[in-house]
Order: structure tokens, then sequence, then C-alpha cells
């Protein structure tokens, strides 16, 4: 809690900026502000921050923009708005808010669930990309960001994808790797409650006795032992 | 406090003012003459009635006889020596007094004392006969009464430091006279101003001074103590002046109402038993029962306080109303305080308070608050709630009073004290966004049918939406169906705190941000769709109030709604389980659609962008 408040005095917000699309191989389509229909994106235009930029599984995008180069390689989606350097501080705000934002507080009088009703399912309409899909890609431009230095909003990105796409969470790979990043950080209760969650997915023998040696190494750590 | 002791009883004219109903009392002596003299020295009652006390007192005890022979005799008819004597007997018979109570530190009063002198002379009478001269003893007897007049004032500075000051003797009302010869004997009654200090500067202890322009002076000192389990006292005083110096041992004891004292009056100076008649005239005696010729006394004061009307235990000091009274926000009352009393507890033990407070026009009867121990002497803050009922509705702002009260284990309130109050009108709202949903909850019914009746017109669609999709489905219908029908009104300057019911903005068809998401928070989540209001706070004091619902999908289901996930955020339900929450601007009347592409960017630039979330600039308050 003390990081947080430190770091409200330093950080203003957390504005990323528009990268110019410097280069593209193969077929790259972007989502814009809150639009629904993806767009195909052109070398030299600009992307805003509220624009997601994905890759399918051919093809590349090269973006520049405030002395930043990042290539996005094929299969991969990414917020342009997470093409930023953060610190420890506003990576641990940034956790806070979406602690903030996805719990809220208890209700006192708690309603019963509503009772079923059958129906036809109007969800059919057709889109450029299956929601668990985009989840997937979602993840692999996550972990791109991360292997190019931009840890801190790799793991935002990485836990964003798990809460809206929760098939990802499945990904025990990939929740290895971003939990190991989370440790790199020393961002310790984290990567513990990382671990922790993933206990209960499947896994074989050896990944799961990765995740308990882990767990008890993270508890050793906390405890000060 | 100690008493006057016995060189100036009753000097004080106020002090049965402490009496706060009614006191008995009875008092015996013994002098220790040869022989010693018993006797019954006083009755005395005081009543007090209010503010004033009355008290009167009859002593038959207080009396002083002397026997003067003369150096002549005559012979009787027996042929016996018959000596021819004086005797001068004073007495105070009665005394009254009244006394008035200003305030708790200032008191005045006065006391009549009733006084009668009898002299009687013997004389040699001749009697003549036909052929002799027989002397004989004849006796001339006078006798005079007259009222003494007393007055006196007392300033309690605190429980434990007094000052009073009386004077006697300035007035003196005489009824008869006296001859030249008896007027020698009569009582020296020298103007006198009286002067005592009291203190208690310690736990137990206390100590007096006393000073008298006739020359005399007292100290005292007291030690309350445990005796055989009773609240006790010891005191010894020293005292000096005129014509006598002693000390005055003295132990009471208190049981419930009675108490008991027994004081020795032990003289130190030289006591003239016998003496001459020049002696006596020239002297004189000032005191009864303080003179040279007194013998050293014991007395046993027996006392009886009646209590009648309640003692007060605890007091206020002063009421403060925390809170102005939103009659809507029924339940913050309960567990909020809306006043904060300062309460003494002006009594000598631990005494558990009960507070309570009646808001004329808000309640029919006494809401209490929860209890206080005070301890004795101590001065605590005690917070008041208090409840209402839902029911209450004024459309106007009321102005009111309300009465707090103090109850111990007295029957009656120890104290009430009265304060204007304003009870705000049923549409006030204090400007916090938490409290909202007060209004929202208000209409529920009415909300209900309303939406039910909306939603009926499009049965046909509604039974043809999947389940999952049901309650956004419903969002977006009665979105569409109440908000695009609204003129954005903003409330007038000088009630900007001011928030319509449901029923009321469906009726005039307008209102602000906090009326139309009041509104629409009550429809949905009268049907089941959990809402959230969030409460934006600009660097200028704006404020701005949107909604937050719960569509219910999965975060596996939103493409359902959206294919673009900045649309839409992750939160938990009342079940905890993760759903999708969309943000609706109510003020965007054109559509559903446009109103929550503009929740999603007022949301994603002042919460997460502009870290209000963690800045506190922007708050997610659920409704329940």
């Amino acid at each position: 809690m003390n990081k947080i408040i430190v770091s409200l005095l330093v950080a203003g917000s957390l504005f990323a900026q528009s990268y110019k699309v410097e280069k593209i191989q193969g077929t790259v389509k972007a989502l814009v502000g809150n639009s629904e229909q993806w767009g195909d994106v052109k070398e030299g235009a600009m992307v805003t921050p509220s624009t997601v930029i994905m890759t399918d599984k051919s093809s590349t995008i090269l973006l520049s923009g405030g002395g930043i180069k990042f290539m996005l390689k094929p299969s991969a989606a990414l917020s342009v708005n997470s093409l930023k350097h953060m610190t420890i501080d506003e990576l641990l705000l940034a956790l806070a808010m979406e602690e903030i934002l996805s719990t809220p507080a208890k209700r006192k009088d708690a309603k019963g669930m509503n009772t079923a009703i059958y129906g036809t399912n109007e969800g059919g309409n057709k889109s450029l990309v299956s929601s668990d899909a985009l989840g997937d890609l979602k993840l692999n431009g996550a972990r791109q960001l991360a292997e190019n230095g931009f840890v801190e909003t790799a793991i935002l990105a990485a836990k964003e994808a798990y809460r809206k796409y929760p098939s990802t969470q499945k990904n025990v790979p990939l929740r290895f790797f971003f939990a190991s990043q989370m440790m790199k950080l020393s961002l310790f209760d984290e990567a513990l409650a990382e671990y922790s969650q993933m206990q209960n997915l499947p896994m074989n023998d050896e990944q799961a006795k990765e995740v308990r040696e882990k767990l008890d190494f993270l508890k050793k750590k906390l405890a000060g032992m | 406090m100690q008493a006057d002791g016995v060189l100036s009883m009753e000097a004080n004219p106020t002090s049965f003012s402490s009496v706060k109903d009614l006191a008995l009392g009875i008092v015996f002596g013994t002098e220790f003459l040869s022989p010693a003299v018993s006797n019954l020295y006083e009755l005395s009652i005081s009543k007090t009635f209010g503010a004033s006390n009355f008290s009167l007192r009859y002593s038959p005890g207080y009396n002083k006889e002397f026997s003067l022979l003369k150096n002549q005799s005559v012979i009787g008819q027996d042929s016996s020596d018959v000596s021819l004597k004086t005797s001068l007997k004073y007495s105070e018979t009665f005394a009254a007094g009244f006394s008035y109570k200003y305030s708790e530190h200032l008191s005045s009063g006065f006391t009549l004392h009733y006084f009668t002198e009898n002299f009687s002379q013997d004389a040699i009478g001749a009697v003549f006969s036909d052929s002799s001269l027989t002397l004989i003893r004849e006796n001339n007897t006078e006798s005079m009464s007259f009222i003494n007049f007393q007055f006196g004032g007392d300033y309690q500075f605190s429980d434990n430091y007094r000052v009073s000051m009386s004077g006697s003797n300035f007035i003196k009302i005489k009824n008869g006279s006296l001859s030249d010869i008896n007027r020698s004997f009569e009582m020296k009654t020298p103007e006198n101003i009286r002067i005592a200090f009291y203190a208690k500067p310690y736990d137990g202890l206390g100590a007096n001074i006393v000073f008298e322009t006739i020359r005399a002076f007292q100290i005292s000192v007291q030690k309350e103590i445990q005796l055989f389990g009773l609240y006790s006292s010891l005191s010894c005083s020293y005292f000096g002046g005129l014509s006598s110096r002693g000390v005055q041992p003295s132990l009471s004891l208190r049981y419930g109402n009675l108490s008991a004292d027994v004081t020795a009056l032990l003289y130190t100076s030289q006591k003239q038993k016998t003496g001459s008649l020049n002696d006596l005239t020239s002297s004189g005696i000032s005191s009864i029962l303080n003179n040279k010729y007194c013998g050293n006394k014991a007395m046993l004061q027996l006392s009886y306080r009646l209590q009648t009307t309640q003692e007060k235990f605890v007091q206020f000091v002063d009421v403060s109303v925390t809170r102005a009274i939103f009659p809507m926000f029924s339940d913050l009352f309960l567990d909020a305080p809306f006043a904060i009393a300062k309460v003494v507890n002006i009594s000598d033990k631990a005494v558990t308070v009960k507070p309570g407070s009646k808001i004329d026009k808000l309640n029919n009867e006494i809401v209490y608050s929860p209890s206080v121990v005070i301890a004795p002497k101590d001065t605590v803050s005690i917070p008041f709630y208090t409840a209402f009922p839902e029911t209450y509705f004024s459309s106007k702002h009321e102005l009111s009073f309300v009465t707090f009260s103090l109850i111990t284990e007295n029957a009656d309130a120890d104290d009430n004290l009265q304060k204007p109050l304003l009870i705000n009108s049923s549409n006030a709202w204090d400007g916090e966004v938490g409290h909202l949903h007060y209004f929202v909850k208000k209409d529920f019914d009415y909300s209900s049918t309303a939406a039910k009746r909306i939603l009926s017109k499009y049965k046909n669609t509604l039974d043809t939406t999947s389940s999952a999709l049901l309650l956004f489905q419903q969002a977006k219908l009665l979105f569409n169906e109440i908000i695009p029908e609204m003129l954005y009104v903003a409330d007038p300057v000088a009630s900007n705190d001011r928030v319509q019911f449901p029923h009321e903005t469906i009726d005039v068809k307008g209102g602000d941000c906090d009326d139309f998401s009041v509104c629409l928070a009550s429809f949905y989540e009268s049907i089941g769709i959990e809402t959230a209001f969030v409460d934006y706070r600009g660097n200028d004091q704006s404020r701005h109030v949107n909604l937050l619902f719960n569509t219910g999908l999965h975060p596996s289901e939103a493409q359902l709604i959206t294919r673009n996930d900045k649309k839409y955020f992750i939160r938990k339900d009342t079940a905890g389980e993760e759903k999708v929450w969309i943000p609706i601007e109510t003020t965007e009347r054109s559509n559903f659609t446009s109103a929550w592409e503009k929740g999603v960017e007022i949301f994603t630039n002042e919460a997460l962008d502009n870290l209000g979330l963690v800045k506190g600039t922007v708050q997610i308050i659920e409704i329940y």
C-alpha cells in the first residue's frame, strides 16, 4: 500500500502514445476505439493507444514512435496502449486498480439467482476471430511484449487476457512464463497468487512439481525465512 | 464538605441550601459541669422547593442560666436565713431561615434567631403591720425578647472549593424593655462579619478556615474514611477568640439517608465555673453555647434526609447536532450519530446513562442510543443515534426541534435539552453518490411494475432471446424506452442537492445525471439486473454520476454483445462469479448503444487512464 501511495504522487496517468506503422508483412487487422469491426492496417498509418492490432499466423507489423521500435510477430494481438514502459510502482497501481474494479463490495441482501428461462441464442453473429482464439492471440502478444522488455505491461496484458478470455487461463506454459516474469520483478505476492491458481489446472507431473516448489519458495520468501 | 463548627453554629444562612428535598435533625448534648447537664439541644426541619429552601429550628437546649447570690439575707418565718439572689436566663428558642440557590455556584439567604432573656432579682421588702415591721423577700422579674437578623452568601467555585460570607447582629429587633438595673445583663451582640474558605484539594481530604471580625477564627481538617463499611469522615478543628479557645473533634457516619455525628467540644482555655456579678456584667456573653462559663460538651446529632424528589446524577454540558437529517437515509442514522453530547456525571458514583432523543415531526417516541457508563465527576461525549419510519415523506424542508434526554436509574430523565433541527425534504440528497441507492430502493414497487409493463411490449423479442442475453436485452430495451424520452434539466443552483424519485423522473420526463441514473438503476434492479453507480469527481468540485450494470454474461460469452473487449469490464457478481459489466452514460439519450460507448469512453478515460479508481476521484458504488 505504501508503494501505491508513493506512486500516486509521481504518476499522473498511464497514457500511452500513438505509433507509426513502419512495415507490414502479410495481413494485419486493427480494431479502433469502440468499433465493432476489424479493419486493415496500412503502412505509414498512425495507430492510436485505443487500437488493438492483430497479426495472423504469417504476418508481422513493425511500429515505431517515441524512440521505441516494436515488431509484433505472427499470431498475436496487442493493444497499442500496452506498448509503453512502466515502473514497478505504476504496475502495482494498475494491478490495484484492476482489483478495485473487479471486486465489488458484498451485497448485504444478496438475492437469489434468476430462474432459468429457455430461448434461442442470438450470439451467432459472425466474428473475424473466435473469442477463445482472440484470447490466445492476446496472450501471445503479451509474451512478445515481455520478450521485448515491456515486462510490466506484459503482465497487465496477460492478466487482462486471463480475465476477459477465461480459456487462456488454461495455457499452462504461458502461465509459467508470466509467473516467472512476476518473480523477476520481485512481485512475490502476485507470483504466489498466480502459482496458487495454477495448482488447480490440469498439468503434467513435472509442471505440478515445479508449481509446488515455487509455492514453497514463495511462502518462505514472504515469511522472511 | 465540612459544615461550620460550633464556634459559628449556623453562622452561614445558606448552609441548608444543599438539602435537595427534606431534612430532619435532632441534637442531644451533654455539658460537663458539676453536675453534668444533658439536654435535647434542638429539633430542626428543612424543606427545599425548587431553588428555595426554608428551615425551622426549635432549640430548647440553647439556654444558659446564671444564679448570683447577694450578700443579703432575710430571716424567714421558720427563723431560717433566706439568701437573696439574682437569676439570669438566656435562651434562643427558635430560628427560621430562607435561602435561595441562584445557580449551581451561587446561593444566598438569611436567618432570624429568636432570643429571650429573663432576669429575676430578689430584694428585701418591708411589710408594716399595726405593731411590727416584717422584712420579706421580694422577687422582681423582667424579660425581653429580640430577633437577630443574619444574612449571607455562598459561592462554590467547583465541587472542591467554596467560599462563604455572612453578617450578623447588624439588625436586631427588640420586644420589650429592661430597667436600668437589668440592662447590664443583656447579651452582648457585636456586629460580626464572618468569612469562610472550604477546600478539598485532595481526594477525601478537606480543610476549612474561618475568620470573624470579632477576633475569632477556626481551622479544620477533615478526612473521609470507610468505617464499618459506611461512608465516614473524621475531622478536627481548633478555634479561638473572644473568651475561649479549644478543639472540636468530630466523627460522622452516613448510612443511606441517615447520618450521625458525634462531636466533642473541649476547651483548652481556663473556664470559669464561678464568678462575680461585676465580671459577668462587664464581659457579658455573646453566645449561649460558647462562652467562658461553658463546660466541655459532647453532642450527638442524628439527621435524616428524605428524598422525595429524584436526585440528578448527570447533566448536559452541551449538545452538537453533527449531521443534517435526510429522511431518505434512515438506515444511516442507526450506524452513525446525528448528534454528540457532552455529559457530566455530577454524582460521586459511576452512573449508567441511557441517552434518548425525539425529533419532533419525525419520531413518535423516544429513540434510545446505546448506554454509556460515566465515572464519578467525569465528562464524556455521548453519541445520539436515531431512527425514523421509511414511510415519512415531506416534499419540503421543515424546521423542527429535537429533545435530548439522559436517563439514569431515576424514573424521569435526569436532564433534557432541546435543539432546533432542520429536517430536509424527502428529495434532499447530501451529495454522496453512495447514498443514491436509497432513492433507487424507495420506488422499487413502482419501478418493477413499470419495467414489466414496458418489457411486456417486447414479449416476442424477449421470448426468442437466449437466456444468456436476456438481462442485456432487457437493459437495452428499458434504456431505449425510458431515457430517449427525457429532457436533461440541471437542478436549480439553490437546490443542487435534490434527487427525484424514479416515478417523479418518469412523470416529469426530465432530470439530470443523478435523476436518470437513479431512475434507470431502480428499473434495472427491480427486475434483477445488478447495477453500480460510478461517481466521477472533477478537480473543480464538479460531480457526475452514471451507471455500470451486470449483463449476466460470463466473460467467455462477451462476444455475444461485442467483438471489442474494451467495451466491457470483468467484475464479480453477487455470487462472486466473474461477469461482464458495461458502463452506461445515462445522459447520452440518443440510444442504448451510444450511451454504452459514451460510458466506456468516460470510464476508460477517467477511471483507468487517469487512475481515478486509485486516486479516489472515481468510485464504483454498489447499489444494494
